[in-house]
């Protein structure tokens, strides 16, 4: 027993040091003026647009602060708490609440929470590049594309308010993200509306920067909004200022529109077998379950899910193993840019992107998931897809007449259930997936 | 009286500048060609996983090249909208079409391999192979993404609601190889060249037009048009067209592709 305790103290104080010495780096006590600009999407914009971007940064830059404040004040933009269906997305209490310097009050209410527990990977402004994160497998996520993976909500779209808290609360398995669980309630809500706040302002961030880099002609110093017109040409004003206004009005309803569009679940019928709660049942419901995992197999195997061309004939995820996520491919196949061209993606990882790394097919017999392992959750997948990455959505019955049906997504449910169970040389049968029949 | 005759004359006169304006389009047609020797198409790489694809001959799309008159396929090029405004398009260009696009996915590749598409417009993804596809659209910047697994037999929708700023690839996770890209501009006046380098836009306004090209392979920045040294200046090249037919002969140097 005393030496497992010893053991044990050993990777606790390295942690601890680990801890202080981000901390030191992240630097959680000094005050932050600003936040980062995104330079990368920027180096992607000059390529494309043979412009120097710098005025567009700059502008895009002093648009945001007006709008969304700075890392130490936070402001939800005035445009957004005046508007009655986006005002309640994001509380100005709750985001000063998160930001700024570390702190608590006697009460042991804490302040600053965001650079306490998410900047050393996430970074100030969210973009994923703090100063753990190169040594992190998967990397943190950017939130400024305003992507997420594990949602509730079909593919292209935000995830909810409950969505983004449960990442929060439980973490994400098999990655460096850990559960929060343990904080207040009141910080976690807090720190929700900061990461949607930080997505918010990224996505306009990419969006105004993208509209000068495609309408404007910054050489000749045209700016997304010119303050000399408010004078000369005060209707012209307006017209940018509208655009700007819309730019906002547009990703803040995006986030507002998630919950209205989660993804229905077909529940299977209550009799139905599933992985766990019947593995030990009757001899009938047993039956039952096998039949359903047998046809999971095959459907994993079979042409319609397809599943085994990227998640490979083992399940272990060497399937296809060549493809980029799309927080990779916004920098360099949208740039033209070979991910393995060391040369042309030099520049773009000296204004602070992250050696690009292949998108893997999960090992599906490790029983780990990262957006949830209850049955419900692999439905949400398989039916979903997982956005920003090559995983894609299987099209259901009757929408789609040549898709699965909900009671064979659920098969598949207990057959992904059932793998890390299944022994390896058990596979569905010696001919190669491609060439058998439909199940 | 006399102000009687000055407005028939002012009326009549309105009536013939505006029939004039009407025939006052231009028609574009530019023949893209490789100066130098075009490199040899190459093999797809990793087609060896899926027996149906591996068993056909499938060559690298990224560079196609016409072997007779060194003609560029699958150039894009449209109206530049950050130095060009369109005031106007002709009456005949002005309805979005309402047929749907395909874009198929046959013999292991995306037919065909660039679409052009008008916002309003819905592209069909569609497999007519005997293996599993699926249709990644993450390249969009405005339309939302779209991952449809496609089973054999398979077709879904996909609207394109939102005009793109560049071009948005589409690829399919099972086969890397694969891909397409979809050029969806927020007017009619795009072009993309066929397998003799030719492309036509119809009906353009006359006079000093700016345009950016596009191909998946280059950075086309400096070309021979009509044998004089042109440049696209921050990616934008202006034309001065005139009423009918403009011709133009574009020579790409080789050393421009990858
Ligand atoms: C085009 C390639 C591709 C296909 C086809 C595919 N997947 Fe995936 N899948 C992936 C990738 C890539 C990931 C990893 C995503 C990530 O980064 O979390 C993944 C992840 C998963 C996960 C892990 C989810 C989690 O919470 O961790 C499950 C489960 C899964 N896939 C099941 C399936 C099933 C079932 C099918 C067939 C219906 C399928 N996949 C088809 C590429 C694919």
């Amino acid at each position: 027993m005393n030496r497992l305790r010893n053991h044990s103290s050993g990777p606790l104080v390295i942690t601890t040091l680990i801890a202080v010495a981000v901390s030191f780096l992240s630097g959680c006590e000094v005050p932050i003026a600003s936040f980062s600009s995104n330079l990368v999407f920027a180096k992607r914009l000059e390529i494309d647009s043979g412009m120097k971007m710098e005025p567009a940064v700059n502008e895009t830059q002093s648009i945001l602060a007006e709008m969304f404040g700075t890392p130490d004040q936070p402001t939800w933009p005035k445009l957004l708490s005046e508007d009655q269906e986006l005002a309640g997305l994001v509380s100005q209490q709750r985001l000063t609440r998160a930001a700024g310097a570390v702190r608590s009050d006697q009460q042991d209410n804490h302040f600053g929470l965001f650079r306490e527990h998410c900047v050393h990977c996430h970074s100030v402004v969210g973009n994923g590049v703090g100063p753990t994160s190169s040594f992190l497998n998967p990397y943190p996520r950017d939130f400024r594309m305003g992507i997420f993976k594990f949602k509730t909500t079909p593919k292209g779209k935000k995830p909810t308010r409950e969505d983004v808290m449960r990442l929060l609360t439980e973490g994400i398995m098999g990655t460096s993200m850990p559960s929060f669980r343990l904080l207040k309630q009141d910080d976690l809500e807090a720190l929700t509306d900061y990461a949607i706040y930080l997505a918010i302002r990224g996505e306009v961030e990419r969006r105004l920067m993208m509209e000068a880099a495609s309408e404007l002609d910054l050489d000749k110093g045209e700016r997304l909004l010119d303050p000399a017109l408010k004078e000369s040409a005060p209707d012209d004003y307006q017209d940018q200022l509208r655009l700007i206004e819309e730019t906002v009005t547009k990703v803040a309803q995006s986030w507002t529109g998630a919950a209205s569009s989660v993804t229905k679940v077909e529940a299977p019928p209550a009799d139905y077998p599933l992985f766990g709660r019947d593995t030990a049942g009757s001899k009938e419901a047993q039956d039952r379950l096998g039949a359903s995992i047998a046809n999971g197999r095959s459907i994993f195997h079979g042409k319609i899910a397809n599943c085994a061309s990227c998640h490979g004939n083992t399940a272990m995820g060497d399937g296809q193993t060549n493809d980029y996520d799309d927080w990779t491919k916004d920098w360099t196949i949208l740039a033209k840019v070979d991910p393995r061209d060391k040369e042309h993606i030099q520049p773009f990882l000296d204004v602070g992107a992250l050696k690009p790394r292949n998108i893997l097919p999960r090992n599906l017999r490790s029983g780990i998931y990262r957006g949830g392992s209850q049955p419900v959750d692999l439905y949400h997948r398989i039916v979903q897809g997982i956005d920003g990455t090559p995983m894609p959505a299987v099209g259901l019955k009757p929408d789609n007449p040549q898709g699965l049906s909900t009671e064979e997504v659920w098969d598949l449910v207990n057959y992904l259930l059932s793998l890390p169970y299944e022994h390896i040389t058990q596979q569905s049968s010696q001919v190669p997936p491609y060439q058998r029949e439909n199940p | 009286m006399k102000t009687v005759f000055a407005i028939a004359f002012l009326l009549i006169a309105g009536g013939i500048s505006q029939f004039a304006c009407a025939a006052d389009w231009a028609d574009l047609k530019m023949t893209f060609v490789l100066k130098g020797t075009p490199p040899k198409p190459s093999a797809v790489v990793g087609k060896e996983r899926d027996p149906i694809c591996a068993a056909l001959p499938i060559l690298s799309e990224s560079m196609l090249i016409n072997a007779k008159n060194n003609g560029i396929q699958n150039v894009g090029f449209y109206i530049d909208t950050r130095n060009y405004k369109i005031k106007e398009i002709h009456p005949d260009l002005k309805a979005v079409p309402a047929n749907k696009v395909v874009l198929d996915n046959k013999n292991c590749v995306f037919v065909p391999h660039v679409l052009i598409v008008r916002p309003g417009q819905t592209i069909t993804a569609k497999n007519s192979d005997k293996t599993g596809h699926n249709c990644n659209f993450s390249g969009f910047f405005n339309n939302t993404a779209e991952n449809f697994a496609l089973p054999p037999g398979a077709s879904r929708d996909k609207i394109i609601d939102q005009p793109e700023r560049g071009v948005s690839p589409v690829d399919c996770g099972s086969h890397p190889w694969m891909k397409a890209y979809i050029i969806a501009q927020d007017h009619p006046y795009v072009g993309l060249s066929n397998a003799d380098g030719v492309l036509s836009i119809a009906k353009l306004p006359t006079g000093k037009v700016a345009f950016r090209v596009w191909h998946e392979n280059a950075v086309i920045d400096e070309v021979m048009l009509n044998g004089k040294k042109a440049k696209w200046d921050k990616a934008s090249l202006e034309l001065e067209l005139k009423i009918g037919m403009n011709e133009y002969k574009v020579e790409v140097d080789a050393a421009r592709f990858k």
